[in-house]
């Protein structure tokens, strides 16, 4: 049961350490391609840009991606490579989707099988997932350079060609090659038709023959690296990695689970070797390996080692509810004695888990994908005991247990500006980092950043679970609807793209006759949500890191508190862990918690 | 769902908040 995530961490430290010295020689223009690459290179070399020209590069190009998206999609009835003839998207999932692509955050509310033509999913999701993985890596490659005092920040252009072509496209080619040995599809077909082992078991024709099942193919095996690799986790099928053809094997799982872990770990190790501080990294790496041990060993207590409380026994009794009408404002409900269901459980929960990865890989991967900001799923998020569920969400409110590439790196630096800011004033000193004192625009800079994902997420969770929006979408009642809501909104300003599922939020294509009634503002929500929580919390720290690195290092002293020891780690840790709670333990309490506390079926 | 509206309204609300975020960018300056 821990052999498959101690194995997952092993190998992903091991590997992040030759990755983090390629992509800190790559990024500090060490690297000389070819001829036959580096032409585009210098085509695309408009010279070195200040922070500002780097954060409009990066917005004008993003706009050009958002335009080219929208067009695509709204051209899918009429494009090739669409012989089953799916039709155009409802148009706010189309603005819900684009969004959802260009952010890296991938949240589908749609299924890729039924509503994407192989020329969407070649044209539109691929190059989005290879050129949005990219944004965050380059944000944190300006943030580095500015740190280190530079007048420019880079080439925004150039940065992105050569962690597109020179980092994504080869590893991708690698992991490509071991999935489709795996057995993952890779073909221009839209579908296959099989005849059933089980004849009729598809349904009778019109003439009484037993139907042949069709099953949808494409080019699964040249998405899927790149969405693990570039953590972006929106799935070729609806079941996303829990998929047949999208993740066949135990190898397979491995391998897609490993893939969206060594870039958010290379990350942190390029962020010291580029400063020339492995030192003070190595503090940071160990704060979220840390981090991301102890979720995972949460949320496999609290679901691989423990039964699913619905199919357990419960005696009876009576729990309470507030009544403003009762004498004293509550009221006794009784609560039946529920004998179990004929479920073995002694493997743990398993409900809603691909048994074929092992029984603790749904669990494990539910704390990594959301650690990583992935958003990948191989299992049921919706299924988890309540308690296990804490884990996923717990990774996405911090944001920085290693995080997406580059954005994981960035959220970790905003706790730790104000870790040295508290600790400054605990000791009466001028907070510093880096040897740089940190000013009152620093820290507004940083607190700007760090506030947008909190209010991003807890604003419109209250607003959607006061109304209709919310309460008419959730398929539970109680604390685990309010948990499927306040998880959506994480998910999307976190960028993760992962759902707890349960919400009714997909309409489809726009002929459909059959949509889920709340579909509309949970596009247009969710879509908002997602566009300001990526380059927000990127710009502004772009320009922190500016406005710190220009300033001059203050000499060492006996009073400096020294930012690579275990002392600063654990005053990092202790800044995210007080911080993250003060922000989110209410809706802790009100979800997950509640839910573990309350009556059957899912606590008591 | 009528697309002569909801089609470009989406473009439009698409652009709007790439530009508030280039607003955003503008105003850390002065910050």
């Amino acid at each position: 049961m821990w052999l498959l995530p101690a194995l997952l961490l092993i190998t992903a430290i091991v590997l992040s350490i030759p990755l983090s010295a390629y992509f800190a020689w790559l990024m500090d223009g060490k690297y000389h391609a070819p001829r036959f690459l580096r032409w585009f290179e210098e085509l695309v070399d408009t010279g070195p840009q200040d922070w500002k020209q780097y954060v409009l590069a990066m917005l004008v190009f993003s706009v050009g991606l958002f335009v080219f998206g929208f067009v695509v999609l709204w051209l899918q009835p009429i494009a090739p490579l669409n012989p089953r003839g799916l039709g155009m998207l409802e148009p706010t999932t189309i603005f819900n989707t684009v969004i959802s692509f260009l952010t890296n955050t991938n949240l589908q509310h749609y299924s890729g099988d039924q509503s994407f033509s192989n020329f969407s999913q070649i044209v539109f999701i691929l190059p989005n997932m290879f050129l949005s993985a990219s944004v965050g890596f380059c944000a944190l490659s300006a943030i580095i350079r500015a740190f280190r005092g530079e007048a420019t920040v880079g080439n925004f252009f150039v940065d992105m060609w050569r962690v597109a072509m020179y980092i994504y496209v080869p590893v991708s080619l690698v992991f490509g090659v071991i999935f489709m040995q795996q057995g993952m599809p890779m073909t221009f077909n839209s579908t296959e038709v099989a005849t059933t082992l089980e004849p009729g078991s598809m349904g009778l024709d019109d003439k009484g023959q037993a139907k042949p099942q069709t099953i949808v193919v494409g080019p699964v095996a040249a998405v899927i690296p790149i969405k693990m690799l570039g953590t972006n986790g929106g799935g070729f099928y609806g079941m996303n990695s829990a998929h047949p053809l999208e993740n066949p094997t135990a190898t397979a799982n491995f391998f897609t689970t490993l893939a969206m872990m060594i870039f958010p770990f290379s990350l942190v190790l390029m962020y010291g070797r580029m400063l020339g501080r492995i030192r003070h990294s190595i503090v940071i790496y160990c704060v979220m390996l840390v981090m991301m041990a102890g979720l995972i060993v949460w949320v496999m207590v609290f679901d691989t080692m423990q039964p699913n409380p619905g199919l357990t026994a419960h005696a009876g009794g009576t729990y309470q509810i507030a009544n403003p009408s009762a004498p004293n404002g509550k009221i006794d409900v009784p609560s039946p004695a529920i004998a179990a269901l004929p479920v073995d459980q002694h493997l743990g929960n398993l409900e809603g888990k691909e048994l074929r990865f092992g029984t603790s890989a749904g669990a494990a991967f539910a704390a990594i994908t959301t650690d990583v900001t992935c958003g990948a799923i191989n299992a049921e998020m919706d299924s988890l005991n309540p308690l296990a569920g804490l884990s996923p969400m717990v990774g996405m409110w911090v944001n920085c247990v290693f995080g997406g590439k580059g954005v994981g790196m960035i959220n970790l630096l905003l706790f730790l500006i104000v870790g040295v800011f508290l600790a400054g004033q605990m000791v009466g000193r001028t907070p510093e980092y880096l040897g740089k004192k940190v000013g009152a625009r620093e820290m507004k800079l940083a607190m700007i950043a760090l506030l947008v994902h909190p209010i991003l997420i807890l604003g419109p969770s209250g607003l959607f679970a006061a109304t209709t929006w919310g309460t008419a979408a959730e398929a539970n009642p109680g604390a685990h609807g309010f948990s499927e809501i306040v998880y959506q909104y994480s998910s999307a300003s976190a960028n993760n793209g992962s759902a707890f599922d349960g919400l009714g939020v997909t309409y489809g294509l726009n002929d459909n006759t059959n949509p889920s009634p709340q579909a509309i503002p949970w596009d247009i929500g969710t879509g908002l949500v997602m566009l300001f929580s990526r380059y927000l919390p990127i710009i502004a720290p772009i320009a922190m890191a500016f406005y710190l690195g220009r300033k001059k290092e203050a000499p060492v002293g006996l009073g400096t508190m020294s930012d690579d020891t275990v002392t600063f780690g654990m005053l990092l840790l202790g800044t995210i862990a007080v911080v993250g709670a003060l922000l989110f333990l209410p809706v802790a309490a009100l979800g997950p918690l509640a839910e573990h506390l309350g009556p059957i079926p899912f606590g008591g | 769902m009528n697309l002569v509206v909801w089609l470009p309204a989406m473009f439009a609300l698409g652009l709007v908040g790439l530009g508030v975020c280039l607003v955003f960018a503008l105003a850390c300056e002065h910050i």
